[in-house]
């Protein structure tokens, strides 16, 4: 396996120096390495902060050193996301969604978004509004209806 | 333009700010000069460290969360934002007056424009395409926009929680360690729609329908990512219920495909036949791969028949199950079990007099075998050569033919059996045996491996 090593340079201009095949992990940095011409910084990844790169970085080199061959070693890689996860405040859980979106990183950006639908599991329609920054836009009357429409699932 | 930005805030941000830190978020107080009438901010360089430059400290402060931030800047007493910010790239810049009604652009790389929601005064923040990813808008000169989110100037909207009722200036601008900004970053609704798809079934319903109209029928169609599982009892109706709407509201949805991952059927009743065939159809028609069928006993001396005809035949040659279990299910003569990629089975309680279906036994992937209560006739063999694990559960073993062809089998469980009055000792060949549990098993037997 080619040990050629990228730079990455996050939104505050800080390197981040990894393995290409940690790097490629991210389709669109894979892009980036094809289709452009590095900057002598590295490359550069404007909507990402050091502090959520840091995390990416950590995500990714733990699943690419670590491909696992049997059940026990599958277990061990869930157990280490969960780890991950937990130590993930929302708000780092939010830009770290964000930039696994942008870098097309499917398993983190899977990983992620389970975390946050476990933690709507809990919520009132109203907590996931105000989680997702979403308006309201029903009238009192209109909420009823969509409520008597799905009656069945309300049971 | 992005390297003019740069150069002007690292102008800017020579002075130190002094700075405000509490857990989650850094909020600078800062000072500097620059054009009037203006902001730029900057993220500096070095992790953690998040600098902001003001144009005018003594009217308004910079109040900014580190990371990805989304900033505000508040009029000098703290009590109204005159002004918001984003960051995108390096650089930040924007209006440190309240911005008036009309579209104005920002340093020709961010436009702020307003947009009205709910009849609120909002704004909506926008960048180029090329520094974001999502699908932009285009303007009338046909440059594209990014949005990357809508903020309110009303700072309840904002869910900043600022203790307001503690005279504060410039200089002393504190948060309250308890009440702390619980802004979270907007996500793309593309995103939000995929959290969603992890959802269950009910909570999908339940948490999303009522947020708002965009998002009322979104289930619908949305792809679902999480492994879809039904439990159904004939005592239970609206379990019943849940299952035919969902799957009805999928399909008239256009939902391009629902696959059930997981369909268990309890019935106990002897009547409803054509509901439950209906169920089991529906189920099978989305893939199913894991099926669980349970009907009640019989009880022959009413004479009532079991509703074995409900279960379509589809059930025993269905392409995609993986898991079949199935309880006082009694196969008529001649019915196989075919099901190509059926890597377990369970039967149980398939009646004294009915016959197991020979070919049961030769499903090419299957590993593992559970058969309780049932009876083997002398000619059937259990030929899986891929079986790994085998439970036999008051299964009369007829000398040694039965499981003599399973090269593979790793685990074999023998329960519940009395002594046959038989001479005769059963004679088991199992080369690869690595685990052999017995409950309650007085049969006698030899184990033969190489």
């Amino acid at each position: 396996m080619s040990t050629k090593k990228i730079t990455l340079l996050s939104s505050d201009r800080e390197q981040f120096i990894v393995d290409e095949a940690v790097a490629i992990q991210s389709q669109t940095i894979k892009n980036l390495i094809e289709d452009t011409v590095p900057d002598e910084d590295g490359i550069p990844l404007p909507v990402v902060h050091s502090r959520i790169l840091a995390k990416v970085t950590e995500y990714l080199t733990k699943h690419a050193n670590y491909k696992p061959h049997n059940d026990a070693a599958k277990e061990e890689l869930k157990n280490w996301d969960v780890k991950f996860l937990g130590k993930l405040d929302n708000n780092t859980l939010f830009d770290l969604i964000l930039a696994a979106n942008y870098l097309d990183i499917k398993g983190l950006l899977d990983l992620t978004c389970q975390a946050v639908a476990d933690l709507m599991k809990g919520m009132s329609v109203e907590e996931v509004r105000k989680l997702f920054n979403i308006e309201n836009d029903f009238t009192p009357e209109e909420e009823e209806a969509v409520r008597k429409e799905n009656q069945w699932a309300f049971d | 333009m992005q390297a003019k930005l740069q150069r002007r805030c690292q102008e800017l941000t020579q002075t130190t700010p002094d700075q405000l830190v509490d857990d989650e978020a850094v909020y600078y107080k800062v000072a500097g000069e620059c054009p009037k009438g203006r902001v730029y901010g900057l993220e500096s360089l070095g992790r953690k460290k998040t600098r902001y430059a003001d144009a005018d400290a003594s009217t308004s402060q910079v109040l900014t969360q580190r990371g990805m931030g989304n900033f505000m800047i508040l009029s000098a007493d703290a009590s109204k934002s005159i002004g918001i910010g984003v960051d995108v790239s390096t650089a930040i810049a924007i209006s440190s007056a309240p911005p008036s009604p009309a579209t104005f652009l920002l340093d020709e790389e961010i436009e702020m424009r307003e947009c009205e929601v709910r009849s609120a005064r909002k704004y909506e923040v926008s960048v180029p395409r090329s520094w974001g990813d999502a699908d932009g808008v285009h303007d009338k000169d046909g440059r594209t926009w990014t949005n990357v989110g809508i903020w309110s100037f009303e700072r309840s909207k904002f869910n900043l929680n600022v203790n307001t009722k503690r005279k504060r200036s410039p200089h002393n601008f504190k948060i309250n360690k308890k009440r702390r900004m619980s802004y979270t970053p907007t996500l793309p609704a593309d995103v939000i729609e995929h959290i969603f798809s992890f959802l269950s079934p009910r909570d999908l319903i339940i948490r999303t329908s009522l947020l708002s109209k965009k998002w009322r029928d979104s289930w619908v169609s949305t792809n679902l990512c999480h492994p879809l599982s039904f439990e159904i009892s004939s005592q239970n109706n609206s379990s019943i219920a849940f299952f035919q709407q969902f799957m009805k509201r999928r399909r008239e949805g256009g939902a391009s495909s629902t696959v059930l991952h997981r369909f268990s059927v309890e019935w106990c009743s002897f009547d409803r036949e054509e509901l439950l065939g209906n169920l089991i159809t529906t189920a099978l028609n989305h893939h199913v791969q894991e099926l669980h069928i349970s009907l009640p006993k019989a009880r022959a001396r009413l004479h009532i028949p079991q509703p074995n005809s409900a279960i379509p035949s589809l059930v025993f040659s269905a392409p995609k199950l993986r898991t079949l279990v199935l309880h006082n299910v009694r196969f008529t003569p001649g019915q196989n079990i075919i099901c190509p990629d059926l890597e377990s089975l369970v039967l149980k309680n398939s009646g004294r007099n009915s016959t197991i279906p020979s070919l049961v036994f030769s499903a090419p992937k299957l590993r593992a075998l559970e058969l309780h209560n049932v009876k083997l006739t002398p000619e059937q063999n259990i030929m899986a050569l891929k079986l790994k694990t085998l439970v036999l559960d008051n299964v009369k073993l007829t000398l040694q033919q039965n499981i003599m062809n399973c090269q593979d089998l790793e685990t074999l469980v023998l329960k519940n059996r009395e002594r046959s009055s038989t001479d005769e000792v059963l004679r088991l060949y199992t080369a690869n045996l690595k685990k052999l549990e017995l409950e309650n098993y007085d049969e006698e037997f030899q184990l033969h491996t190489p």
